[in-house]
């Protein structure tokens, strides 16, 4: 059981930095002054403006 | 010589010699040996009569080999110097060739005299040592043969027609020899100088006997019905009577005698030393490499190291087609036992090899019996003492048990309790608390497919290097950034217009000449194209001086943040913030980036080696533990860490 749950998590971890790495997105920080913790989002979508 | 009849000079009864080689002939009335010579018959004097067995071998039968056809003409029954009987029946060609066709415990080998090369020599009896390799004696393998055992065999029974004057009782030195693709060879002493006999072990199909069965015959040795226990009367109940020379009794635990055929008492046995009883009974059958085999016999034995006595228990199988295996229990860890081809395993000291794999010196110690229950192949003894040498390479063990006059080898296959349970009809046998010798390791699938998840990482992030090449969105741009209206006030500035590609990491950079002071901004990406806007605060600080002689700072005045993908396009940034010296301008350099590194390859990476370090960490827990009970490490150096002695509490196997 934990080899097939580890196996599942071990999918699971290339499978996401995979799509990440050719969506773009920005899971992690990144710099000294950066959004810690900030959920990565899709192209698209409004988040604010003037 | 040729074809004679005659008359028995002792019985007159009438005698054939039949093959031109025949010297002596057992008369089949009176049981003479007459010899012929070039002048008379000679009475040699009785033989005794054969002991017969399971072989399917009868003087008579007919065979082929080598597509020539034989007859067994004759039979020899020699006794071992330590009990136990073996059959050479002699194979007459017709093509004139002559051989021997050795039968014991099963097994045959078929050897024609070689003589020597010129100027070659052997050593003497003697001289002559186990694991001795002899290139002086050719042989159909190529390869030297090798001393496997010396002793003296005693003639005891005869029948049909022998090539050479068989003595009644006479004793002879000889040294059995085997080789590699079954080779095998005797040097008989008995002759001088000594004659050597060379050719290969081959199965009864080998010898055009594919059909022939054992023999169903009355073992007359020793009858199985109606034997009781000379000391107590008990019943004694003899599963192998024709092989067996010891056998104890169950009711008294008396060790017999049971060669002469008959049972005879020797001894009272002493009790075993181990607490822990035997796990499996007499009697019961096992079915392993699906050949039912059957306990006949259980042994105790023991070594000592370091002071420290620790007993383990061995049980003998028997099957009529297969012969004997073992089955041996050590701290609860079982290992099915086969013999080896002494020839087919090679090196020594450190390692051994044997089939491709190398083998590693675990335990070189003597190996005593401690007790014995049921019957035995051999006179064994309370007290017999052999060297034992292990080496490992795991799921197997091959030992090297050794006496004065024989070197045995054998391989044992490490066989989980599950399955001895299956194959015995069992449950519940005691778990093992450590390390068996050759235990496999079971957890290699965290460090074998962990490391593969690990190369499919770095493999994907190989792959994406030229499809995620970092980008210049925004060049290094100068800003001026005008004076505040007021200390909260707002003044944005907009840059030249940019293309950010989309499915890409954007990171901006900026950099303002902050000294003891600091700067904050809110930078918006306008898109030029539906006005929507991302916005990233970055605040800058940077503060220095000198304190007890020592310059010290803080902060920077570049600071750089990155954010995932937006939608691509032609952005515009504007840039609004406010700072220390609001009424000052603010010069600003900034610039944009795509497909800057990210911290996403790293944490994946850190993620999955966790796999991997658990299985490594387990593996090296593991082999220690299992190498903590060797006499040696693993490189073969002789083990002064180790902690059988701090096992010793924790475990029922051992006393001190």
């Amino acid at each position: 059981m934990a080899k097939f749950i580890y196996t599942m998590f071990a999918v699971g971890v290339i499978g996401l930095y995979s799509i990440s790495t050719f969506m773009g997105w920005e899971l992690t920080s990144s710099g000294k002054n950066s959004y810690f913790g900030r959920m990565p989002f899709f192209s698209g979508g409004y988040r604010g403006g003037k | 010589m040729s074809f004679l009849q005659a008359n028995c000079p002792s019985c007159a009864a009438p005698i054939e010699f039949k093959s031109g080689s025949s010297i002596v002939i057992v008369c089949p009335f009176c049981r003479s040996a007459v010899a012929r010579t070039d002048r008379a018959l000679e009475d040699l004097g009785k033989v005794a009569e054969i002991m017969q067995s399971e072989s399917p071998l009868r003087v008579g039968l007919h065979g082929m080999w080598n597509n020539q056809r034989f007859e067994l003409t004759g039979r020899a029954q020699l006794r071992h110097q330590l009990g136990g009987f073996w059959d050479e029946w002699y194979a007459t060609f017709g093509n004139g060739w002559v051989g021997w066709l050795a039968e014991a415990q099963g097994k045959f080998y078929l050897t024609f005299y070689q003589p020597l090369s010129e100027g070659a020599q052997l050593p003497s009896f003697t001289d002559l040592q186990l694991g001795q390799s002899l290139p002086q004696i050719p042989n159909p393998s190529g390869t030297p043969l090798m001393v496997a055992e010396k002793g003296v065999a005693t003639s005891v029974a005869a029948e049909g027609e022998i090539p050479y004057k068989l003595v009644p009782n006479e004793q002879s030195e000889y040294a059995d020899l085997a080789g590699k693709n079954h080779a095998f060879g005797t040097i008989d002493y008995g002759m001088n100088p000594p004659f050597v006999f060379v050719g290969q072990e081959l199965t009864l199909t080998d010898l055009g006997w594919a059909d022939l069965k054992p023999a169903e015959r009355q073992a007359p040795r020793v009858s199985a019905a109606g034997m009781g226990c000379p000391n107590c009367g008990g019943p004694i109940n003899l599963q192998v009577p024709d092989k067996s020379e010891r056998v104890t009794c169950p009711n008294c635990d008396s060790m017999l005698d049971c060669s002469t055929g008959k049972l005879s008492w020797m001894k009272s046995l002493a009790p075993s030393p181990d607490a822990h009883k035997f796990d499996l009974q007499i009697g019961m059958e096992g079915t392993f490499n699906e050949k039912k085999m059957r306990i006949i016999g259980a042994v105790v034995r023991s070594v000592t190291v370091d002071g420290i006595k620790y007993f383990w228990h061995e049980y003998l199988l028997y099957n009529p087609a297969v012969g004997f295996r073992w089955l041996v229990h050590s701290d609860n860890h079982w290992n099915f036992v086969e013999p080896l081809n002494v020839a087919d395993v090679t090196g020594g000291g450190n390692t051994a090899q044997y089939d491709g794999k190398t083998y590693k010196l675990f335990q070189d110690a003597n190996a005593v019996v401690e007790y014995v229950k049921g019957e035995f192949y051999w006179r064994v003894e309370q007290g017999e003492t052999v060297r034992a040498i292990d080496y490992v390479c795991p799921p197997y063990v091959i030992s090297n048990e050794m006496t004065g006059n024989e070197m045995n080898w054998s391989k044992g296959t490490y066989t989980r309790i599950p399955d001895i349970e299956k194959a015995f009809g069992v449950a519940d046998l005691p778990q093992p608390w450590n390390v068996a010798p050759n235990q496999p390791f079971e957890g290699s699938f965290w460090y074998t497919w962990g490391l593969l998840f690990l190369v499919a990482l770095i493999g994907i992030w190989i792959v994406m290097i030229p499809l995620k090449m970092e980008s210049s969105a925004l060049p290094p741009t100068q800003i001026m950034l005008p004076p505040l209206p007021a200390e909260k006030g707002s003044n944005p500035v907009f840059t030249q217009p940019f293309e950010l590609k989309p499915r890409s990491n954007v990171e901006i950079t900026m950099t303002a000449p902050v000294s003891n002071s600091w700067a904050s901004f809110d930078v918006d990406f306008v898109n030029e194209a539906n006005d929507e806007v991302e916005q990233v605060p970055l605040d800058i600080e940077f503060y220095s001086g000198v304190e007890d002689g020592e310059s010290w700072s803080e902060g920077s005045t570049t600071q750089s943040t990155s954010f995932s993908s937006i939608q691509g396009g032609k952005y515009r940034l504007k840039i609004d913030g406010q700072w220390q010296n609001w009424q000052q301008p603010l010069p600003v350099t900034v610039s944009v980036k795509q497909n800057t590194s990210s911290w996403n390859f790293c944490c994946a990476f850190i993620f999955l080696i966790i796999g991997p370090i658990f299985g490594i960490v387990r593996k090296w827990l593991f082999e220690s533990s299992r190498w903590s009970q060797s006499m040696f490490t693993s490189s073969g150096d002789v083990n002064t860490g180790s902690d059988s002695g701090d096992s010793c509490s924790s475990c029922s196997s051992c006393s001190s």
